[in-house]
């Protein structure tokens, strides 16, 4: 794919992942740590890993965290979003590489990192080891979410990909 | 086809990795969930330094930096919060250790302790005797206060009840004694008013500090229940014993016994009639030659009103040892609290107690009669290897049987449990002053008393309900 064709599907990505993650700041979902998310925007993050390459994938993750702390979430989101952004996404990376896993499985990977990365800055932030206590919840919901995720993305992915090299360069 | 096995093998993978997962979650889950325990104290961090503590046994409503702080029924939660998310708001109400609610924006957090830390100190100065102060709580700095207060409490009753000192500003035994010898009375004019104290205990009534009239009052059931033989009024005969122990420790080759007639003299001023208790904590005296020694009763009175004070404010979990003097005040984590009662004929050295707390370490045959399990009932021991001094190759103990004048010498030990450690006090000198088959037919006669008696040829004695107590293996 030429250069400048991936910079413009990085681009609608980005704004896609802005979306989900608004979405996901409208839903009053509580895990017992406030601030924890669900983690829907990294949907599109794994897709782009997928259909861009790993340097698209960080920047559409990167443009997602920062613009959506900005307009909608605080200094504390932020955080939270590049904790957990950063760590699911290099997991992914690492995982994909190794050529062992499916989308699904390199999601839930992803799914669970995004969890533990929120975790260890509520821990840095609070200065409190004790909410470690939630790590178990964490990890359920987070595998969970990365399976259900990384379903989806499967046929996201097929179908895209048809697509993309259809048109030709 | 290439392509659909490696999509399998994919797949497998994927499924080992989503289990792996679930797996170590709940490894996690189990772990935590095994270590849950109950909840006693709320800590509140704030930015990351303890900021206050609050006992989940006390309601309360505390406000800071924008977030209230609720604790009601055994449970905390965050009732209002200014933060935008509400997220500290919206959780349950927490009330187990190691739950927490945290606030970020406000850097709150609210975490629940359990009492799951053992600690354990002990104090010379207390009765003098050896005070340990066990208890689990939730952590060092929770035991420090505790075990101050619990010292503070004790060394009140100890300055109270002491007939050796008397303290600026304090009105004690040891006042009394001298009052009611009047202290310019020399001339044996009873009755007539002391220069220095302006008060006369032989006509008028005297009031005196209200947990010293208590005591008075409790001696004098235990004097009608025990049929004299727990009489506080012995100070005559027990001064002569103490003066002579003393000398005798002191100078083992001139070591005596005291005079029979010198005894019996002391004993004619004995009478706990003599004291007369009046309404408004007041008494009167009749015999100016009387003079109370508390060492029956003192130490197991302070000990189960300390005990009683905690209970009132919720504490549990605490084993006080005052000088054998056991209480305990709710269960410890474990269960129970093992404690081994000391075989007279073990070799040990002995220090003023009986009752140790065993150890799972030590075996249990040689060293102890046995161990037995407490929640919050009083243990007590009366032995003749505690104080004694020796004249010849008699030993003299320190527990003068009334009747005699001289220190009883019927049995080898006494343990006595139930739920008042002042009782329990009481009854284990009574039951040492009687013979063994008589000890425990008074202790069976009252309702939830047991006994156990170690006779001086080794035969041990119980009562029918004893065992109950009492700890199979405890080497656990």
């Amino acid at each position: 794919m030429k250069q400048t064709k991936k910079v413009a599907y990085a681009g609608v990505f980005a704004a896609l992942a802005m979306i989900f993650s608004y979405i996901e700041f409208l839903l009053p979902l509580n895990f017992g740590i406030p601030g924890i998310k669900l983690g829907l925007a990294n949907l599109v993050t794994i897709v782009a890993l997928y259909l861009l390459g790993k340097r698209y994938a960080l920047a559409v993750s990167l443009v997602r965290i920062l613009l959506s702390s900005l307009l909608f979430g605080s200094t504390l989101s932020l955080m939270y979003s590049l904790a957990g952004g950063l760590l699911s996404l290099e997991i992914m990376i690492l995982l994909k590489k190794t050529r062992r896993f499916s989308i699904a499985g390199v999601s839930v990977a992803g799914g669970v990192m995004h969890n533990i990365g929120q975790l260890l800055v509520a821990m840095l932030v609070l200065e409190n080891f004790s909410i470690a206590v939630y790590l178990p919840v964490l990890l359920f919901s987070g595998a969970l979410t990365g399976a259900l995720l990384g379903a989806v993305s499967i046929p996201v992915v097929k179908s895209l990909k048809g697509k993309i090299e259809a048109k030709g360069n | 086809m290439l392509n659909n096995r490696i999509d399998e093998k994919k797949l497998k993978n994927d499924l080992l990795l989503f289990a792996g997962i679930l797996l170590v979650a709940l490894l996690a889950m189990l772990t935590i969930k095994r270590y849950r325990k109950s909840g006693t104290v709320c800590v509140v961090w704030l930015e990351g330094k303890e900021y206050a503590r609050l006992s989940l046994l006390t309601d309360t409503v505390i406000d800071i930096e924008g977030c209230r702080i609720c604790v009601k029924d055994g449970q905390v939660y965050m009732e209002e919060a200014d933060c935008p998310g509400q997220d500290c708001v919206h959780m349950k109400p927490v009330s187990e250790a190691g739950q927490v609610i945290a606030c970020l924006p406000n850097k709150i957090v609210l975490e629940i302790k359990g009492n799951n830390e053992y600690h354990s100190v002990s104090y010379l100065d207390v009765f003098d005797t050896v005070t340990t102060i066990t208890a689990y709580t939730a952590d060092a700095a929770e035991f420090a206060a505790l075990s101050e207060r619990i010292h503070n409490e004790l060394m009140e009753y100890h300055k109270l009840y002491d007939i050796y000192h008397e303290y600026s500003g304090l009105y004690n035994a040891c006042t009394l004694n001298r009052e009611i010898s009047g202290k310019s009375g020399a001339n044996g004019n009873d009755g007539e008013k002391s220069a220095d104290t302006g008060i006369s205990l032989r006509e008028a009534k005297k009031q005196i500090p209200e947990a010293l009239y208590e005591l008075l009052e409790r001696s004098v059931e235990f004097y009608d229940l025990t049929g004299g033989r727990v009489n506080i009024a012995m100070g005559p005969v027990l001064s002569i014993w103490h003066e002579a122990r003393e000398y005798g420790n002191e100078n083992p080759d001139k070591a005596y016994v005291p005079r029979v007639s010198e005894l019996a003299e002391a004993g004619k001023h004995c009478d706990l009639g003599n004291l007369v208790l009046h309404d408004d904590c007041s008494i009167s005296v009749k015999d100016i030659m009387t003079s109370f020694d508390f060492g029956a009763v003192a130490k197991g009175f302070a000990t189960e009103k300390v005990a009683q004070s905690l209970e009132k404010d919720g504490y549990t979990g605490i084993l006080l040892n005052v000088g054998g003097n056991i209480r305990a005040v709710g269960a410890p984590p474990g269960g129970a609290w093992n404690i081994g009662i000391d075989n007279p004929a073990a070799d040990t050295e002995k220090n003023d107690s009986w009752l140790q707390q065993a150890s799972s370490s030590k075996a249990t045959t040689d060293l102890y009669v046995t161990v037995v399990g407490i929640t919050s009932q009083a243990v007590v021991t009366s032995g003749d290897y505690q104080r004694f001094y020796t004249v010849g190759d008699r030993r003299y103990s320190h527990i003068i049987d009334p009747e005699t004048l001289f220190p009883a010498d019927k049995v080898s030990s006494v343990t006595i449990i139930c739920d008042d450690s002042a009782l329990a006090d009481a009854l284990s000198t009574a039951l040492f002053i009687m013979a063994p088959n008589e000890a425990i037919k008074f202790a069976e006669s009252l309702d939830s008393v047991e006994a156990l008696v170690v006779c001086k040829s080794g035969a041990i004695l119980k009562t029918a309900g004893f065992s109950e107590y009492e700890v199979q293996g405890v080497t656990r």
